[in-house]
Parts: C-alpha cells; sequence; structure tokens
C-alpha cells in the first residue's frame, strides 16, 4: 500500500498556539455534551412524569411491545463500538494510521448495525400499529382515538396462539366500556427518545466518515488528534445515553 | 471611512461579508438583522397600541357600535361582500380584516387579528430581537477585543450562528406570510396545537434561533476559558466579560431544554402523543412547566448583557473603577445559577401545588438581590465620581432609572398574595417591559452608542443622541407607567376589546407607544446619517480602560498591530487617558 | 377619538367609586383588605428605596459633575461593611415580603372554610357557567356568579377545553382553569355590588369576550335569584354570543338574524348539499358540528355541546328561540309545554 505521508497540522491563525487550540476545542467539545445531556434530560423528566402517571402501562408496554432481546444487542453492539472507538484515539495518538483507519471503519460498521437493529424493531412497530396517531377530533361527542394495536392475531391459524395474541391486543386496545390504556404516551416517548437518539447515531456516522477521508490524507498523527478525541467525546456521551434508555424501556416489566 | 485599511474596508463584494470568519463583521451583521427585527416587532406594538385606543366595548360587556339618533338602533355598513354590519366605535381592525388579510379561504375576525398581532410582536421581539441581540452584535464585536485576541474560539461556529438567525427569521417571515400565528408568544398547550394558523412554523424557527444562541453561548464561554491573556486572571476581566460569561453559561444550560419542548409540542400537534394534550391523557400544565423552565432563565439571558454593558459605561464615564468589583461579578453568576430555579412563579395560579408556590415566591425574592446589589454598586460608582454626560452615559442613567423601576415591580409581582391580582393583567406587561425594554433596550442603544465610534469609526451627532435618549426615557414612562395603574385596575392581558374605564390609561399609553416609536425611528436616522457624513472618530473618544480602545478605529482585520497591553487591574484611570479622550 | 386624558378616573363607576389612589377597585372580599394593606406597605418600601435610589443618582451626578479639579477621582474600589449592608438589608426585607404574601395566597388557596357553599364554574370557549344549589334543592346555572354577601363561598373549577383563568379584580382573586383537573379558590364577599369578571389566560379567538359579573346580594336578593332557575334562552345565548352574533357582526361563526328556515350550502362527506335551517339541523350542529360543515367555513372549527353541558331541554329552548326569530330577553322555557312564554306570563 501506498505509504501516506503525515500532513503536518496548522494551528488556526487566531489562536496563539497549539496547546490554546487543543484547550479550546476540549472546552467547547464539554459544553456540546452539557447541551446534549440537558436536551436529553428535558425528555428524561417527561418520561419520569408520565411513568409515573401510568406505571402499568409502562410496565404492559415495555414486555408486550418491546423486544429486550433486541435491546441488548444494541446495547453491546454500542458498548463495543465506545471501545473501538477509544482504541481509534489510541491508535491516533500512537501515530498508527492503520490501525486508526480499521477502528474508524469499525466504530461506523457498529454504529450501522445498531441502526439496522433499530430498523427492523421500527417497522415492526409501525407493522403492529403501535406508534402515535393524531387524536381524530373529526368525531364529536368523544374522542375517538383509531390506534387499533394489533399483533395479527388473525392471521394466525393455531387457536392458542390466536388466543394468546388477541389477549395482548386487547391490553391495549379500547375495552368495551372505551377506555383505552393510552398506548399513544408511551410509544410517543419511545420514538422520540430513541429516534433522537437514533439521530445522533447518524450524525456521529457522518462525523466518523468526514474522520476516515481525513485518516486517509494523513492529517492525524500524534502531534494532532483532536478531532479524533473530540469526535470519541461525543460517541461516549451517545453511548452513554443509550445505557440509560435502554433499561428505562425495555426493562421496566 | 479612515483611510487606514480596516476590517470594514480590507475585503468588499457580499460574499465577503456573509462567509465571513472575522467576528467583527458578524457583529455588524447582527447589527442590521437585530435593528430589521426590532422594527417589524415594533409595527406590530405600534399596530397593538392603534387598536387599543377604543374600548369597542360598553359597560356591560355588548359591543360599542356607533348609534344612529335614538341612541338603540346601530348604524350598519356595508362589508365587501355586501352584508349589512354594524360598526364597532373606533376599532381599526373590522375594516382591515375585510380589505387585506382575508388569507385563503379562512375569514379572519377582528379578534383573531388582534390575536396574531400580539403574538408575532411576542415571539419577534423575543426570539428574533432580545435575546440575540447584546449577545450577537456586542458580545461578537467587543468581546474578543477585550481580551486582546485575534478572534473567538471557534470562528466558523460563529458564522454558523449568525446563518442559523437569518434561517430562524426566514421561518418566522414565512409563518407571518402564511397567516400568522395567534397562540400567544408563549404557545401554551391545548390552544397552541388546536389552533389551524402557522404554529409549526413558527416552532421550527424558534428551535433554529435557539441553536444560534446555544452556539453562541458555547463559543463565548470557551474563548474567555481559552482565549484570554496569561496576566488577564478572573478577577482581572471588565465585568462586560463576566456578564457574556453567566449569560453563556444561561444559554447553554437553558436553550436545550426549549427545543426539546418545542420538539414535543410539535410531536403532540402532528402524532398525538397525548403529553399535552388532556384529552389523551397529558397535561396542559406540564407544557407550562417545560415552557418556563427555559423561558425564565432566558430573560436573563436578555439582561445580563445589559447589566454588563452598564458596568462599562459607569465605569467609563464617571472615570472611577466600578465600586464593589467582586460583588458585581458574583452577582453575575449568582443570578445566572439562581434563575434557574425560578421559573414557577409564571405560573403561581397556574394550579401548581402550594409547596411549589411558596418555594418559586421565596427563591424568586432571592434573584431579585443580586440584581440590586448592582444597582448600588452603579450608584456607589457615581460616588466621588468625573461624571459627564454624553449619551452613552444617558443611556446609563436611564437604565439605572427604568430597570429601577422594573425590579421594584417584581417584588411586587413575587410576593404571592398581590401577585394573585395581578397575574396576567397590565401589570405584568409593564413590569416585564421595563426590564426587558427600560433594562435591556436601553442598555444596548447605550452599548451601541458606546461603541459605535469603534465600530464604524465615525462619531454621530451627539446632540441628537442625548435628545434621543432623553426622549426614549419620557415616552418609555408616558408608554408603561399608565399600563402599571391598568393591571391594579384589573385589565387582563391580550384583550382587544375592553371595558370602558380603562379607555383614559390606554389613550395615554398608545400616545406614548406612538411617540417613542418616532423616537426610534429618528434614532435610526441619525446613526446611519453618521456612517458617511459623521465625524472621523479618536481611537479612544470616551477615555476607556478596556482593551478595545488599544486598537485602531475601526479595527484592522486581526484586530491589534503587535501586542496589546494588558491592564493589570481592571479600570485603572490616569491623566493620560484623561488627555486622550480630549 | 384622540382626546387628551385630562381625567384618568373612572367615573360613575361603583367598583372605582373608592377613588384609590393605585386605582384598585373597591374590596368586594375579606381577602381584597388584606392584599390592599399588603401593596400599601410594598409600595412604601419599593417607594422608599426607589427614591434613595434617584435621589442619590441625581444627587452624585449633579455633585459629581466633571469639573476643572475632579478629572481624576479616588479610585475607591470596595467597602465591604457597605456592600454586605446592603446585601443582608434587602434580604430581610425580601424575607418579610414573601411571608407576607404567603399568608394571603394561603388563605385564598387553602382549604375552604367548613361552612362554604359550593358553586361549580365551567369554563369553556368562550363563556362561563357557574352552576349552584339553591335552597330547595334545584340547581341554579347562570353565567353570572351570584353570591351571597358574607357567605364563604368555594368555587370549583374546572376547563372543557384550553387553559382559562378565573379573575374577579374586585376580589383580588384569581385561579386558572384546567382542563382535566379541578383547581378551587375561596371567596368571602363582604359587599353588595356587581362587578366584573374576566377570563385572563389566553384562550383563543374570543379571548376578549369571555367577560362576565360576579353579582353580591343581599340574603333576601339572593335567595330570590335562587327561585330563578327557569331555562331562560336569553341567558343560554351567553354560551353562544362568542361565535355567534344576532346583528350579522362577523364574528367565528355565522350570525344567528334571520337564520331559520335559511336555504345553506354545507358539505356532508365532501358531498356538496343544499340545506334549510330547521330544529335538526340545529340540534346536530350542536350536538355533532362536523357532520355537516357551512361551506364558507370548510374547516368547520364549531365546538360540540354535548348533554351535560347543554340538556336536551335547554337546546330546545334555544331552537324555539331561534326559530321565534325576534331574540327577545323576555322569553322563558315553559318545561310542561315545552314552549317559549313571555316571562311573568303563566
Amino acid at each position: 500500500m501506498k505509504e501516506v505521508k503525515e500532513v503536518l497540522h496548522e494551528t488556526a491563525h487566531h489562536f496563539d498556539s497549539a496547546e490554546q487550540e487543543f484547550d479550546a476545542c476540549k472546552t467547547g467539545m464539554w459544553i456540546f455534551l452539557v447541551t446534549e445531556i440537558m436536551l436529553f434530560g428535558g425528555l428524561f423528566v417527561g418520561y419520569t412524569v408520565f411513568r409515573n402517571w401510568n406505571p402499568e402501562l409502562w410496565k404492559l408496554a415495555s414486555e408486550y411491545i418491546l423486544d429486550w432481546k433486541l435491546g441488548a444487542l444494541n446495547t453491546l453492539v454500542l458498548i463495543i463500538s465506545s471501545w473501538t472507538m477509544v482504541m481509534g484515539v489510541y491508535s491516533a495518538q500512537t501515530s498508527n494510521l492503520k490501525a486508526l483507519k480499521r477502528y474508524l471503519l469499525l466504530t461506523i460498521l457498529l454504529a450501522g448495525a445498531f441502526m439496522v437493529v433499530k430498523g427492523f424493531e421500527y417497522t415492526a412497530k409501525f407493522d403492529h400499529h403501535a406508534f402515535p396517531v393524531a387524536a381524530d377530533y373529526s368525531e364529536s361527542k368523544t374522542l375517538v382515538i383509531e390506534r387499533g394495536f394489533t399483533l395479527h392475531s388473525d392471521q394466525e391459524t393455531d387457536p392458542v396462539k390466536r388466543a394468546e395474541l388477541k389477549k395482548i391486543e386487547d391490553i391495549f386496545n379500547k375495552d368495551t366500556q372505551g377506555n383505552t390504556k393510552n398506548l399513544n404516551v408511551f410509544m410517543g416517548f419511545y420514538f422520540t427518545m430513541t429516534g433522537i437518539h437514533g439521530f445522533h447515531i447518524l450524525i456521529g456516522m457522518g462525523l466518523l466518515a468526514w474522520l476516515y477521508v481525513r485518516a486517509c490524507r494523513g492529517e492525524f498523527h500524534k502531534q494532532y488528534f483532536t478531532p479524533i478525541e473530540m469526535v470519541g467525546l461525543y460517541w461516549h456521551i451517545v453511548d452513554l445515553i443509550w445505557i440509560f434508555l435502554f433499561p428505562l424501556f425495555y426493562l421496566v416489566g | 471611512m479612515s483611510d487606514h485599511v480596516n476590517y470594514l474596508n480590507a475585503k468588499s463584494g457580499w460574499k465577503s461579508w456573509l462567509f465571513t470568519l472575522d467576528h467583527k463583521r458578524i457583529g455588524v451583521m447582527y447589527l442590521a438583522a437585530t435593528i430589521f427585527a426590532f422594527f417589524l416587532g415594533g409595527i406590530f406594538a405600534m399596530a397593538i397600541r392603534w387598536e387599543l385606543m377604543d374600548p369597542g366595548l360598553t359597560q356591560d360587556g355588548k359591543p360599542d357600535y356607533v348609534m344612529e339618533q335614538d341612541g338603540t338602533t346601530p348604524i350598519l355598513r356595508k362589508t365587501k361582500d355586501g352584508k349589512e354590519v354594524p360598526v364597532v366605535k373606533g376599532k381599526v381592525l373590522q375594516y382591515v380584516n375585510e380589505t387585506l388579510l382575508t388569507v385563503g379561504d379562512e375569514k379572519q375576525t377582528a379578534s383573531t387579528l388582534y390575536n396574531k398581532l400580539f403574538t408575532l410582536h411576542g415571539a419577534i421581539m423575543v426570539f428574533l430581537f432580545i435575546i440575540p441581540a447584546i449577545p450577537g452584535v456586542l458580545g461578537n464585536f467587543v468581546l474578543p477585543l477585550m481580551l486582546g485576541a485575534k478572534d473567538v474560539a471557534f470562528p466558523k461556529l460563529n458564522l454558523l450562528s449568525f446563518h442559523l438567525w437569518i434561517v430562524g427569521a426566514i421561518f418566522f417571515v414565512t409563518a407571518l406570510v402564511c397567516g400568522g400565528i395567534d397562540t400567544g408568544w408563549t404557545f401554551y398547550a391545548p390552544y397552541s396545537f388546536q389552533s389551524n394558523t402557522a404554529v409549526g412554523l413558527s416552532v421550527i424557527g424558534a428551535f433554529v434561533l435557539g441553536f444560534s444562541s446555544i452556539f453562541t453561548g458555547m463559543n463565548f464561554i470557551t474563548t474567555i476559558h481559552a482565549m484570554r491573556p496569561p496576566s488577564m486572571s478572573w478577577f482581572r476581566m471588565p465585568l462586560f466579560l463576566w456578564a457574556m460569561y453567566a449569560t453563556a453559561c444561561i444559554q447553554i444550560l437553558a436553550t436545550p431544554v426549549l427545543g426539546v419542548t418545542l420538539a414535543l409540542l410539535g410531536f403532540e400537534k402532528l402524532y398525538g402523543v397525548g403529553i399535552f394534550d388532556p384529552a389523551l391523557g397529558g397535561d396542559a400544565v406540564l407544557f407550562e412547566h417545560f415552557f418556563w423552565f427555559y423561558s425564565h432563565p432566558a430573560v436573563y439571558i436578555m439582561i445580563l448583557p445589559g447589566m454588563g454593558i452598564m458596568s462599562e459605561l459607569i465605569s467609563t464615564f464617571s472615570r472611577k473603577p466600578i465600586f464593589g468589583y467582586s460583588f458585581v461579578a458574583y452577582s453575575s453568576m449568582a443570578i445566572a445559577a439562581v434563575s434557574f430555579i425560578v421559573w414557577g412563579h409564571h405560573m403561581f395560579v397556574a394550579g401548581q401545588s402550594e409547596y411549589a408556590t411558596l418555594t418559586f415566591s421565596l427563591l424568586t425574592f432571592l434573584v431579585g438581590i443580586p440584581s440590586a446589589i448592582k444597582v448600588f454598586n452603579w450608584v456607589g460608582t457615581l460616588y466621588k465620581g468625573s461624571i459627564s454626560f454624553e449619551t452613552p452615559m444617558c443611556y446609563a442613567l436611564a437604565f439605572i432609572g427604568l430597570f429601577t423601576i422594573g425590579g421594584l415591580t417584581g417584588l411586587i409581582c413575587a410576593t404571592l398574595s398581590t401577585d394573585i391580582h395581578l397575574h396576567d393583567t397590565y401589570y405584568i406587561v409593564a413590569h416585564f417591559h421595563y426590564t426587558m425594554m427600560g433594562g435591556t433596550v436601553i442598555a444596548f442603544l447605550g452599548g451601541i452608542h458606546y461603541w459605535w465610534p469603534k465600530m464604524f469609526g465615525k462619531m454621530y451627532n451627539e446632540t441628537c443622541g442625548k435628545v434621543a435618549a432623553v426622549l426614549v426615557f419620557i415616552f418609555f414612562n408616558l408608554t408603561f407607567i399608565p399600563q402599571f395603574l391598568l393591571g391594579h385596575m384589573g385589565m387582563p392581558r391580550r384583550y382587544h376589546n375592553y371595558l370602558p374605564h380603562f379607555e383614559n390609561l390606554h389613550e395615554l399609553s398608545s400616545l406614548g407607544a406612538f411617540s417613542l416609536g418616532m423616537t426610534f425611528l429618528f434614532m435610526l436616522c441619525y446613526l446611519v446619517h453618521s456612517l458617511k457624513n459623521g465625524k472621523e472618530a479618536p481611537d479612544n473618544p470616551w477615555g476607556g480602560t478596556t482593551v478595545e480602545w488599544q486598537t485602531a478605529t475601526p479595527p484592522v482585520e486581526h484586530n491589534f498591530v503587535g501586542v496589546p497591553e494588558i491592564p493589570e487591574e481592571p479600570y485603572v484611570y490616569n491623566v493620560e487617558d484623561a488627555k486622550r479622550a480630549h | 377619538m384622540l382626546e387628551l386624558p385630562l381625567r384618568f378616573f373612572a367615573e360613575n363607576i361603583d367598583e372605582f367609586s373608592n377613588n384609590d389612589p393605585l386605582r384598585l377597585p373597591v374590596k368586594a372580599s375579606e381577602y381584597a383588605t388584606e392584599v390592599d394593606h399588603t401593596f400599601y406597605v410594598e409600595y412604601g418600601i419599593c417607594a422608599f428605596f426607589g427614591l434613595l435610589i434617584y435621589g442619590l443618582t441625581a444627587f452624585y451626578c449633579l455633585k459629581y459633575r466633571r469639573r476643572k479639579g475632579n478629572e481624576l477621582p479616588p479610585h475607591i474600589r470596595h467597602n465591604y461593611p457597605l456592600e454586605i449592608f446592603w446585601t443582608i438589608v434587602p434580604t430581610v426585607i425580601c424575607f418579610w415580603m414573601f411571608f407576607v404574601g404567603a399568608g394571603g395566597y394561603l388563605t385564598v388557596m387553602g382549604a375552604a372554610p367548613k361552612d362554604a357553599r359550593i358553586v361549580n364554574v365551567y369554563g369553556k370557549q368562550w363563556f362561563w357557567e357557574f352552576t349552584q344549589a339553591t335552597p330547595a334543592g334545584a340547581t341554579h346555572k347562570s353565567d353570572v356568579l351570584y353570591l351571597e354577601v358574607n357567605k364563604p363561598v368555594q368555587l370549583r373549577m374546572i376547563s372543557r377545553d384550553v387553559l382559562h383563568s378565573l379573575y374577579m379584580p374586585s376580589m383580588r382573586e384569581k385561579m386558572d382553569v384546567i382542563p382535566n383537573r379541578y383547581t378551587t379558590m375561596n371567596v368571602m364577599p363582604i359587599r353588595e355590588g356587581t362587578y366584573d369578571l374576566y377570563c385572563t389566560e389566553y384562550c383563543g379567538d374570543q379571548h376578549s369576550g369571555m367577560i362576565s359579573k360576579v353579582k353580591v346580594l343581599s340574603t333576601p336578593d339572593y335567595l330570590k335569584e335562587m327561585e330563578n332557575v327557569q331555562i331562560k334562552p336569553a341567558q343560554l345565548y351567553a354560551k353562544c354570543a362568542a361565535c355567534h352574533d344576532l346583528e350579522n357582526q362577523p364574528k367565528a361563526g355565522p350570525s344567528w338574524k334571520g337564520l331559520w328556515g335559511k336555504s345553506r350550502a354545507i358539505l356532508e362527506g365532501g358531498v356538496e348539499k343544499q340545506i334549510t335551517v330547521d330544529e335538526a339541523y340545529i340540534r346536530e350542529s350542536v350536538r355533532d358540528p362536523n357532520v355537516k360543515m357551512v361551506k364558507e367555513t370548510p374547516q368547520g372549527g364549531m365546538i360540540a355541546f354535548p348533554e351535560d353541558q347543554l340538556t336536551e331541554q335547554e337546546l330546545h329552548a334555544l331552537v324555539l328561540w331561534i326559530k321565534e326569530g325576534s331574540y327577545d330577553k323576555d322569553f322563558v322555557y315553559d318545561e310542561k309545554t315545552k314552549t317559549l312564554v313571555k316571562e311573568g306570563k303563566e
């Protein structure tokens, strides 16, 4: 393979020194992470309030609608990706370009795997009609919400299985008195929080790809690895947030 | 323009401005942008005050029609679609809605129009003007110069902040063109997601503007931490920098919560999640909690930079250091910290628990104390000073006068028993206009007049400046003191038709408002005039001791030629400075 | 239009007959007396500090203005005892203000006295309805709040739709009215009279129109009013007045002037039809407004009134009133004959 020459990093002109630049970048990144914590913090507060008001719904929904095994898989994937990220930073610090590229790619791959699993989860929810639906105000007298959570029990041939599925469906659909279990709230929080988190993973993948391109050009070495370290910090926060999301949604039952 | 090459004339062409990384150019662009927003919001304010000059109702709450001679039959007029409609005395909007503002199929009633006017006035002023103005204009321009630095820590992020402001403004203007919004700038649920006006567009606009604010905050904190000269320790910084630092702390901690709140509101409207919609198991009061958790710290984002400017002005024009420097510095940080735990004082009668209400009231009193300390310190600075009354100082003195009223009336609002009577009346409107306008806008104007020579190398006409400052003070009081009285009488907010016994005070207030508007136009005129025809400004026309006065006027592109001299202690005036000022 | 306002006092209105210098209305509740005292004391304190600051500022500006000889003033940076003093004193004063305010607040928001009469309030866009049990055991409903002087009352309030807030300036009392949860407010009226009552939480288009009155009556007058439990269409109209005018004044909904028997184009399920306004159409428009939408306002917007907000008898009374067409205030609905009769007649 062609030997890539290390590119010397020029400190930005408005900084007095390379140290000042590194200090500034680190401070800036930590501040940004604080804003991310406040953002998700708001959502966690909302989650706490509604879980307090609907404890039974939370347990039932977590048990029957979410698959904890997929969630656990995603958690494992992200934890490993954090490790590959750390190894990437270390590779840059030791000027090991080959290893750096390898670890960056691995992190991107693992992130991609996370999104793929997420994709499966989401499509399953859409298939089961388990997503918040705008209230139908056009019918008066009482508010009618067409959720129709379904596990496709009507397509099940085995009567025992069908009865089981129907039982679960009935938990979340209207009962005979027209009372609903307000699944909208749980699914609303689920999609909002995991969705915003997934959006952050996608952004992270973009940042990692950008790092990869720059790494191929030889821009990172032991004299300059700031961007790798900064994206590493970002990645760890995103991972940390998932580690909170996972038990709060998947392990409630 | 000056004869030397400076940041204004070094490069030309619109691209060199729109894609500049120079904090000074970004500051100037923010100036143009926020002035535009101020006048746009101001037009709505004028329309509101025009409509409020007439009550529209009789004493028993019936519409105040213009009657025939017999006094019982209303005079009818024909509308555009041929209907015969009675005429409400003095109300302009009943005519406007038929000729100008039928948006699509949707007929606008006079009340809908009015509701849109006050919503747009509030939203534009808050999101497009007051929150970005001082940090964006003066923070950007002055902060690096005061540190002796060449730029902020992240110039590209700074440009992004400005571009995000533009994007946010575009969303708001689009919302305006699509018929505006009528939810009140506070977007309270459930009405905000039931309203069929352009709420989505405005919410996105506010969301984007939030990021503009967050990135500015990030930039300023990092700049102050990492790019301070080694000899400028924390307690040797000018107080303007302490104020900007405290503001930036609030910006990064509070604004994300606004983002989340708006996002949840959007999802509620689109997907019926049921967080805020009571019909779906949600809670409307929860929205209020989320909203005010950001919006209360936001008002400190608005006032703290103004207080920072005040410290600079009072010191320079008394030629003395600020009395009690460390108390003022600590006060800034204390205000920032305590601002996060008082949001419930907007919700004393909203149905929250008594314990919460009592706690919030007590904490609200506590957050007023640091502001009071600052005012005492500024007055203490005047003691045994050498006071001159150039235009910036006129604004500083106006600030003391107006912000004191705002702050003291804030105590009346914080007191639970009196607040029950005054909440959601014109008293609150007057209180926040005294603090936001009598405080922040006055300080902003003072700062603009102070740093104008440095920014543009020109002096404006000093007489015009003084006259405008005095007129602003007089007309502002004329506009808003009647509103305190209206509040005592029980005049509710957001009413366009009101019972006739409020009429006299409303007329007085409107008179003041129109005069104030004209004064601002006058101010714009002489400032713009100075850009071409003003006298050349010296490097340090006021005898200031902070580092920005050491650069050329206007500054060169990279701010300093050589290394600036960082004063060992802030605010040391000497005879050379005194001579230089003349 | 622009009369120079030379007199700022609201004359000839009982509510402001006290000529209070702060323009506070007359004290109509026991609570108002307490609050006004707090107002005056706090304004006294604020005036003192305000004048102190203004005075010192003006004095220093005059005395220390720049002249020959004081061009370089002494650089006084600190006076710790003074600074600590002016930190502690305001803090103490603020604590005191807090306690005074808190005490008053708890009177209004706390538990009701044992003999408090309950008045149920519901707010809906854009009217109030006050319901209370009469001594005879019937239910008195009105859009005006009737209170007996010197008898404590607890208002139990809830909204049918968005946020509202009940505000009675003369009582100095206010409480938000929220959907899905009851809020309460204790009122002890001490002065007979008629006072204004407002909605003071922005609730949409006709927020300005959600004005009513609170009438504090002497005991005999109150008892007489409580006998007034007949259904009066003119009084029910208060629920519709915000959107439906009787004089063609443009409002959110169509005017009722000449409404009965009118032919109009409507959309039902997307299909355009011509209908005539009759009892069935009116009933459906009230109970189920979005089935047939008037062509000019295809997005609808009329809020439904289910039976707990407008009983069948009340609805019928309104229908007859619209049919009658004169919109006379003197009609009363006779429940036995199910017709409208003029008040005072049998």
